[in-house]
């Protein structure tokens, strides 16, 4: 409780200056609200990845899995023949897909692992208290060199006092 | 599945922030995730939310989509496949917003585009019948009803004893909102006066924001000038600590609220926590949320309102009604009804789900 502000509070029920209460309430209002805005603004700036890298990493989120491929094979005209060799066509494309496919598997596993350790690495830092912290010990560090220096200074002044009475 | 529940602006002390933390705490509790997304994230919230960039839809979560005000965010409903809900807050009409051309402009765009999202939505959720009346005109269909819960896990628990030590020296009506046109607080002041009249210990408690349109509290301050009345009136300034808050409801006679235009006005649920009852002009949405707890004035009358205030303030038998109707009514707005009021929506949408074909992880 803040002392000052109660001793100053007019406890006679019978004589209430209420002007005098109301002043009292805005200034410790305004007070607690001037504090609470202090203690804010020395917060650390917000701490958070640019906003193109959620852009990126929620187009690697989209197309990470996305990486088959189907046979692609331009019509052919020619009546009778065009169907044989289109047949012919489309299963040596098969086949090359099938091949591709197998590494594709390969690679949409890592890509989800990769994928999957971005977002806790992004998620971690959304959240890490790291700088923060390393903010509130450089705060506390200068705080406490500031104190040193103040005994530091008052050591001087008194010293020459303790010189003159040996 | 989870759900990306997204707002402009995602800032302390305002109503739908408050809110969707809240959601938040209730939804864990129901075993549901939910990721917070706002274009604007204050630094206080900056572990509880992620800029709207992050959000991925998979179309098979659900997109709790705030609507209050026009917003970069809009554009990721066009791109989402997951199941839409619309949480309409009602707009604030462009003229109240006249000191601010650019919000004014946001507003404005809020309202003409409502009817233009109907199709993308799969369902609303709106807090009064009021704003429900909005969401009908525009061709909306599939809605439920949820209301604002008072954060009763941190709000009333304790208060601020140095502040409780001098309000409870006084007897005061309380005034809780910005201090801008929308609030109406010149009729608020004239009213008092006359209440002042009668009962000259009584007080006026204005807290609220001062910053935001110094011109128009340039006014007021001019209004209680001429009234006679600035050593019984005190303009305290924004107060944001909840420990602050509880000392000047818990201690006040009356909560007042003239605004010319409110969405919800939670300080009036708040006040019945509290059981203090609320002074307004019986429009809704206020009316609706107050019920039977209030004292009815019309404001372009001070003489008769202050004669309304007077004789309940009078009345032990009629204001104790009142405090009790209150703390009764209260009971709506408290995180169990919440978590029932969602319980019922999960169900709800469990139907709709299955008919999307939407499947849960």
């Amino acid at each position: 409780m803040n002392s000052d502000i109660i001793d100053a509070i007019e406890f006679d029920e019978k004589q209430v200056d209420i002007e005098s209460i109301m002043r009292q309430i805005r200034q410790y209002l305004a007070q607690k609200q001037e504090t609470q805005a202090a203690s804010r603004i020395e917060e650390p700036t917000f701490v958070m990845l640019d906003r193109e890298v959620y852009d990126e990493l929620y187009e690697a989120n989209q197309y990470f899995d996305k990486i088959r491929v189907a046979p692609y094979l331009t019509p052919v005209r020619i009546p009778l023949f065009g169907v044989l060799w289109q047949r012919l066509r489309l299963a040596l494309h098969a086949l090359v897909v099938f091949y591709i496919d197998r590494s594709v598997d390969t690679q949409m596993r890592f890509n989800t692992h990769v994928v999957r350790v971005l977002n806790g690495i992004v998620r971690g830092v959304d959240t890490d208290l790291t700088l923060n912290r390393v903010a509130e010990l450089e705060r506390r560090m200068e705080a406490l060199e500031k104190q040193i220096h103040a005994l530091g200074a008052r050591t001087d002044t008194t010293a020459p006092e303790a010189r003159e009475g040996s | 599945m989870y759900i990306h529940m997204m707002t402009p602006s995602l800032t302390t002390g305002d109503a739908i922030g408050n809110y969707m933390i809240s959601l938040q705490r209730v939804f864990v509790q129901l075993g549901v995730s939910v990721h917070l997304y706002a274009d604007h994230i204050d630094p206080v919230y900056r572990h509880n939310a992620r800029p709207t960039a992050a959000y991925h839809p998979t179309g098979q979560d659900i997109l709790w989509f705030h609507y209050s005000i026009w917003g970069d965010n809009f554009a990721v409903l066009e791109g989402s496949k997951d199941f839409k809900v619309m949480d309409y807050h009602g707009v604030t009409p462009p003229h109240l917003m006249a000191h601010n051309p650019r919000l004014a402009a946001m507003c404005d765009k809020a309202i003409q585009s409502l009817p233009s999202y109907r199709g993308m939505f799969d369902w609303c959720i709106h807090h009064s019948d009021f704003a429900r009346r909005d969401l009908e005109r525009a061709g909306y269909t599939n809605f439920s009803k949820v209301h604002y819960p008072v954060d009763t896990a941190f709000f009333g628990r304790k208060e601020d004893e140095t502040l409780a030590a001098m309000t409870q020296q006084l007897e005061y009506i309380l005034f809780v909102s910005r201090i801008v046109p929308q609030k109406d607080v010149l009729s608020t002041l004239r009213v008092f006066a006359e209440v002042q009249k009668t009962r000259p210990q009584t007080c006026l408690l204005l807290v609220g924001g001062t910053d935001l349109l110094p011109t128009y509290v340039d006014q007021v301050r001019s209004e209680i000038q001429q009234l006679g009345i600035e050593n019984r009136v005190q303009m305290t300034g924004k107060v944001s600590d909840r420990t602050a808050l509880s000392a000047l409801f818990r201690h006040a006679k009356f909560l007042i609220c003239l605004s010319e235009w409110e969405s919800f006005f939670v300080p009036a649920v708040e006040s019945m926590f509290f059981g203090v009852p609320v002074i307004h002009t019986g429009e809704p949405p206020v009316s609706e949320n107050v019920g039977d707890t209030g004292v009815v004035i019309d404001k372009r009358d001070p003489v008769g309102a202050a004669r309304r205030i007077n004789a309940i303030w009078e009345d032990n038998e009629a204001y104790s009604k009142l405090q009790d109707n209150a703390l009764r009514r209260s009971a709506q707005f408290t995180d169990a009804a919440l978590k029932e009021a969602l319980q019922n929506l999960l169900r709800d949408w469990a139907a709709a789900f299955a008919a999307r074909g939407v499947g849960s992880r």
